[in-house]
């Protein structure tokens, strides 16, 4: 009986300390889902928040807001006082890092992303032309519901299309935190009533160095993770596919032929020999689809099309040469070449620096073999 | 002078046990009449035949008339010489004749039906049952509703409802044992089980119980159940209360204990397991696969009308990291619109619920059908157009309520019902943590519920694998060879199990 | 007291549910944060270090089943009871009891700075702490049969966590775990060491050891359940250290939570809320299995009433949560309890083994006591 009331009374107990946890209504906050940093005088960063908003009498959702202050989460202390909902960030889907910002170096804000348990590891970073104000705050031309929403999906549906290296937040740290591997970010661009991915930002370490177009990134990821359905576009000089046009009469001047290849499975090795100075063996095999080609050719014969397939791999090939030779120069190893040696027993103590010395005379051999399964639906 | 005031007042209990009746019937006749309080209903028939005096005593309102007309009045009138008991006995044309000479024999049997004929100066008399109570006739089941299967119900008659159970299962190893249970108004309760399958001890605990019982009177069967069930604190029950014969049937033969009580058109089947309360008996009938499928439909009903308000609670309270991006404009411009957290709309929305429940079993049937379509329809636009919910919580109410309806047992159902109660709670309070405590809180209570001393999530724990394709799924009836351990049946196979797994050749 | 204890038929419960109690003793709270532990001794060869801490769980399991079976049926105290006597044997008793409740109290403590730090920064330690003792309690009045059928159900319960460490798998880079065997003997065995905290909970055979039907079954099980922990824990290790980069790793608290980050089952955004929700089922059979494990030791030492001994421990246990605040203390604690606990779980049973064997070498078995 006794131990009956005893229960009873630590129920009730248990009703009234309702009031030690924090509670968090849905209606009352303000969801902060894209976040952009830029460099401000004095030492300052200027922060500029895209936050849902719910209120049944208004229409929009959205709400951008600015302000400065020292550290990114002072930013937001100082935003919440402009606004009647509480800021929160567990929604935060994308971050935004101004050029000159991403010049000096990132790290200490990527680091706040991290230890803040409310934001998700699969938040994705990219760097902004110009400066992420303008990118958040620019006005499209078919607004979306909502800015940060919409970059992520862009993102986002890129990255599933294989277009991307997938900037995720877990990604940055673990390159960052690895010796040998330097991560790489898209790069945003808003012109012409539109903001889309123009290109990619090199990093060292964490610092921005160099921006690369947009058409050049297969020759990068090709080396970093296997395509399923990936698609290049690739320039072969005429002349030697003279004998297998279809119709040469038709051929205006031209001295190029462009080819389409997608549905592309790749898959990569890299290796790396016991050397002092390192020394890699990357290889690649690329199965494709052929999909548009600017010339007609009689791909029926098995001699054109084993001519296109040597000429492909070999555009790749070189390719990719020249960009691991600009990766060279720049310092900057996104494929992750560090990585790769210091597995090999006896540098396992590869440090950073060591690293960076020995990049620069490292040498590498390439190979690339393609091999076309189908060429459409059409001969 | 209070204590005299609020005392509760002691009542002559003036029946004395072991003492005959006297013999002779003017006295007798006062007798009787001041045991039965007096009532006019009582008929005190006085037959002379020649120089005899033959006393005919029942209660005009329990018997059939023609019974007593054709079978025992006109058979006495025109029988000729000298009546005792046992001449008596071999005139009267009924069935089923006992003699005594009590008082208080004479008194119970008459309350229940029978006459009593007593010749003066005799030293027994003759008790004749003509009892002709009122009841149903064979109807089809109102709790439980079928698609497929038989469909007639149990009645309020004790002997219509056994007769249901024998024609069913014409063993001769059906054995039924009787008991008086009640000191002011006896009812006849019959424990009913097949004798070389089910188990001994559970038989023992079942009688012991039974007889223990010191209650005044049990009005119903499902009190029956409440009185010798383990634990009563708890929301589970552990008998399983039904009003289908078939069911019966089917548990018997698989060594359960079946108890009926007279009056009740509901059977009490013993000892019951937590899966035996999600079985129904069209799993039985349908095919293996069907029959899997709507017991897995069930289990994973249950599980969403428990968990799912409290997680809407939780989620829209303290975590709202969780929510994917594409329900979250909806989610939140609906929730925009409350006044109330969402706690308390959870809460108000599941009360309104069951008060539509309540009202709807309360209704007569008449104005049943549109209040419910109001209640359902109305209400729910209604409320979502004056923003007083979310429209989607309207939808987790809903597919709640529909998945606690889906278990086959009304008890329950209910106590589905009831534990979203504290778990909403817990979830508005605590969030996840909350959800998880009941969780684990309800966990380790039907681990420490035993029904009948036997453990209650058997065949989970203990681990009887075997009994799996009885509770959890079905299979073809070629693997069913054995009964389930969990009811520790002595007789186990059903199917020879060579038959039962011939295999032949292609073609052959 | 007596040596040996023959409990009643109905307490009894069969052997294969050895495998369930010694998995759920040794996997609780410490899974989570176990490969940073370790990296930070041994580097990429951690993983090394957890299947050689494994086998060793398995040499001593063995050598505690043997010592066991030399007598009929008893326990841990049972054995000291029979070895040092009376006084001396009380000593050591009172020594175990009090180490599996401050086992007790550190899970329960780390489990709630795991709450805290992911989910509910601002709830107070003593308020989960009364949730948790609560249902500790609750479970434990049951007796064997329902803290045995917790961690069954437990174990069976949280399963399907296992299955989630897929999509780390697919992040993996296992030149992280490349070359092999770099570290010195000496790491692998600081990591030994190290792991050991977090595998304990597999001595409890000593102590349930008389309530199980078929004894001859017990190492055969036995070795199962711990063969499997020891599985799980590499597994674990092994992601982590691919998974995560150097400095990373050395950095994650718990890196297990830290994998379930980047989960994404549809229509449920962020797994790690419902994880370390969900972790609760995981460390209750824990809690429990200590908990009983302490009362029983009172019973049987002092033959204090198990009920009493209960209620006591629990308030005793709540008190000490309002004493601790912050994170530093709290690790100081735990890390005396690991050293202990290694002593206590690894090195001293092999020696009691030892003892017992030699008192038997001329006697013959002990059989039902007088």
């Amino acid at each position: 009986m006794i131990r009956n009331i005893m229960l009873l009374l630590l129920c009730l107990c248990t009703c009234f300390l309702s009031s030690c946890v924090e509670q968090k209504y849905l209606e009352k906050l303000g969801l902060i889902t894209a976040v952009g940093y830029d460099l401000a005088e004095e030492e300052k960063i200027t922060g500029t928040m895209v936050l849902y908003q719910f209120n049944p009498a208004m229409q929009d959702v959205e709400k951008v807001l600015i302000s400065k202050s020292k550290t990114s989460k002072g930013i937001r202390l100082s935003q919440n006082l402009e606004t009647d909902h509480k800021l929160v960030s567990g929604q935060l889907r994308i971050t935004v890092y101004g050029r000159e910002l991403a010049e000096k170096g990132i790290s200490h804000l990527v680091d706040t992303l991290e230890r803040d348990s409310s934001i998700g590891n699969m938040v994705y970073l990219t760097i902004a032309d110009t400066t992420a104000e303008q990118i958040l705050n620019y006005q499209m031309t078919e607004r979306p519901s909502n800015m940060g929403t919409y970059l992520y999906n862009l993102v986002r549906q890129n990255v599933e299309s294989e277009l991307l290296v997938s900037p995720t937040l877990q990604e940055f740290i673990t390159d960052y935190g690895s010796v040998g591997k330097d991560p790489i970010l898209p790069l945003l661009k808003a012109s012409d009533g539109k903001v889309g991915v123009d290109g990619f930002a090199l990093f060292t370490r964490d610092k921005f160095i160099k921006e690369i177009k947009k058409d050049k990134i297969f020759f990068i990821r090709s080396l970093m993770e296997d395509y399923n359905a990936g698609s290049v576009e690739v320039e072969l000089p005429l002349e030697k596919f003279e004998p297998y046009l279809t119709s040469p009469h038709l051929r205006q001047e031209k001295d190029k032929v462009y080819i389409m290849i997608d549905s592309i499975k790749s898959s990569h090795k890299i290796k790396a020999e016991k050397k002092a100075t390192p020394s890699f063996e990357v290889k690649l095999k690329i199965e494709s689809r052929l999909l548009e080609m600017s010339e007609e050719m009689k791909l029926s014969d098995p001699k054109a099309l084993r001519l296109l397939e040597d000429e492909i791999g070999d555009y790749i090939e070189k390719n990719i040469k020249e960009i691991i030779l600009m990766l060279q120069d720049e310092g900057t190893d996104p494929i992750g070449f560090g990585t790769e040696y210091k597995s090999i027993r006896g540098h396992e103590d590869l440090s950073r620096e060591k690293w960076d010395k020995l990049y620069k005379d490292a040498s590498f051999h390439v190979k690339v073999e393609n091999k076309i399964i189908r060429t459409g639906v059409i001969d | 002078m209070l204590n005299s005031v609020f005392r509760r007042r002691e009542v002559k209990k003036d029946i004395e046990n072991g003492s005959p009746h006297s013999f002779d019937i003017e006295t007798f006749h006062k007798e009787i009449l001041s045991l039965v309080s007096n009532s006019e209903d009582l008929i005190f028939r006085i037959i002379t035949l020649g120089e005899q005096k033959l006393a005919v005593v029942y209660f005009d309102d329990l018997i059939n008339t023609t019974a007593m007309q054709d079978s025992i009045i006109r058979p006495l009138e025109e029988s000729k010489g000298d009546l005792n008991y046992q001449m008596i006995q071999d005139t009267i044309n009924i069935a089923k004749l006992t003699q005594t000479n009590q008082i208080n024999d004479v008194v119970n049997n008459i309350v229940n039906g029978t006459a009593y004929i007593f010749k003066q100066g005799d030293t027994h008399g003759i008790l004749a049952d003509v009892a002709d109570k009122g009841t149903r006739g064979l109807e089809k089941a109102e709790t439980e509703s079928l698609v497929f299967g038989p469909k007639i119900s149990f009645t309020e008659s004790i002997t219509k409802n056994l007769n249901l159970i024998r024609s069913n299962i014409n063993d001769p190893k059906l054995c039924v044992e009787t008991f008086m249970i009640g000191s002011r108004a006896k009812k006849k309760v019959q424990m009913v089980y097949i004798k070389d399958i089910a188990e001994e001890e559970n038989v023992n605990t079942f009688r012991q119980r039974i007889t223990e019982i010191e209650v005044d009177s049990i009005v119903d069967s499902t009190v029956l159940a409440q009185m010798i069930e383990d634990n009563s604190y708890t929301f589970f029950p552990q008998l399983i209360t039904t009003e289908l014969p078939d069911r019966c049937t089917i548990s018997l033969l698989h060594g359960k204990i079946c108890l009926l009580v007279d009056r009740s058109p509901t059977a009490v089947i013993g000892p019951s397991t937590f899966m035996n309360f999600f079985e129904s008996t069209e799993d039985i009938y349908m095919r293996w696969n069907m029959g899997t499928f709507l017991r897995l439909v069930r289990f994973v009903a249950i599980f969403f009308s428990i968990l799912l308000t409290p997680a809407y609670v939780a989620v829209l309270t303290y975590h709202y990291e969780v929510i994917p991006s594409a329900l979250l404009v909806s989610l939140g411009q609906s929730r925009s619109n409350v006044p109330f957290p969402p706690f308390f709309e959870a809460l108000l929305l599941e009360f309104i619920i069951e008060l539509l429940r309540e009202a709807g079993a309360r209704l007569p049937t008449k104005v049943g059908q549109t209040m419910g379509i109001v209640g359902g329809i109305v209400i729910g636009q209604a409320s979502v157009q004056a923003g007083f919910t979310s429209n989607i919580l309207i939808i987790i109410i809903a597919i709640s309520a529909l998945g606690s309806f889906t278990a086959p047992s009304y008890a329950i159902g209910t106590a589905v019902r009831i534990i979203r109660f504290p778990i909403i709670i817990m979830a508005g309070l605590y969030g996840g943590v909350g959800i998880m405590f009941c969780l684990c809180f309800i966990l380790i209570h039907l681990l420490k519920v035993t029904t009948l001393g036997r453990p209650y999530l058997s065949p989970i724990y203990p681990f009887r694998f075997a009994d799996f394709k009885y509770s959890l799924f079905r299979l073809p009836y070629q693997y069913l060879v054995q009964r389930p351990l969990s009811n520790h049946p002595i007789d186990q196979g059903r199917i020879p199990e060579k038959k039962a797994k011939e295999k032949k050749d292609v073609d052959e | 007291m007596n040596i040996n204890v023959n409990p009643k038929e109905r307490l009894m419960f069969n052997a294969f549910l050895i495998m369930f109690i010694l998995h759920t003793a040794q996997t609780g709270v410490g899974i989570a944060g176990l490969p940073r532990v370790i990296y930070m001794e041994a580097n990429r060869d951690a993983w090394i270090s957890v299947v050689l801490a494994g086998i060793l769980v398995s040499i001593v399991l063995y050598l505690m089943i043997k010592m066991l079976e030399t007598y009929d049926s008893t326990d841990l105290y049972g054995i000291h009871l029979d070895v040092y006597g009376k006084w001396i044997s009380k000593g050591f008793n009172i020594l175990y009891i009090g180490y599996y409740l401050s086992v007790t109290y550190v899970i329960l403590m780390n489990y709630i700075e795991m709450v805290q730090a992911w989910i509910f920064p601002k709830m107070p330690t003593w308020l989960l702490m009364g949730l948790l003792i609560f249902l500790m309690v609750y479970c434990v009045l049951g007796g064997i049969r329902v803290v045995v059928g917790i961690a069954f159900l437990g174990l069976i319960l949280a399963f399907w966590l296992v299955f989630m460490i897929y999509t780390p798998i697919k992040y993996m880079d296992f030149n992280h775990l490349q070359p092999v065997l770099t570290s010195s003997p000496k790491q692998i065995l600081m990591g030994i060491y190290k792991s050991s905290f977090t595998l304990i909970g597999f001595e409890l055979v000593l102590f349930v050891y008389p309530y199980i039907k078929e004894k001859k079954k017990v190492l055969r099980y036995g070795l199962i359940g711990a063969g499997y922990s020891t599985f799980l824990f590499t597994v674990v290790t092994v992601v982590s250290i691919g998974f995560f980069s150097e400095d990373a790793l050395l950095k994650t608290i718990w890196p297990v939570l830290s994998m379930f980050k980047i989960l994404r089952i549809p229509n449920l955004e962020r797994f790690e809320f419902i994880a370390v929700s969900f972790w609760m089922l995981v460390i209750l059979p824990n809690i429990c299995l200590y908990f009983w494990t302490a009362s029983r030791g009172m019973k049987r030492v002092f033959n204090v009433s198990q009920k009493k001994a209960i209620y006591l421990f629990a308030v005793l246990l709540w008190i000490l949560s309002l004493c601790v605040q912050d994170r530093i203390t709290m690790n100081t604690i735990t890390d005396k309890v690991g050293t202990s606990s290694f002593i206590l779980s690894f090195v001293y049973p092999c020696f009691l083994f030892m003892l017992v064997k030699l008192k038997y070498i001329f006697k013959k078995k002990k059989g039902v006591d007088v």
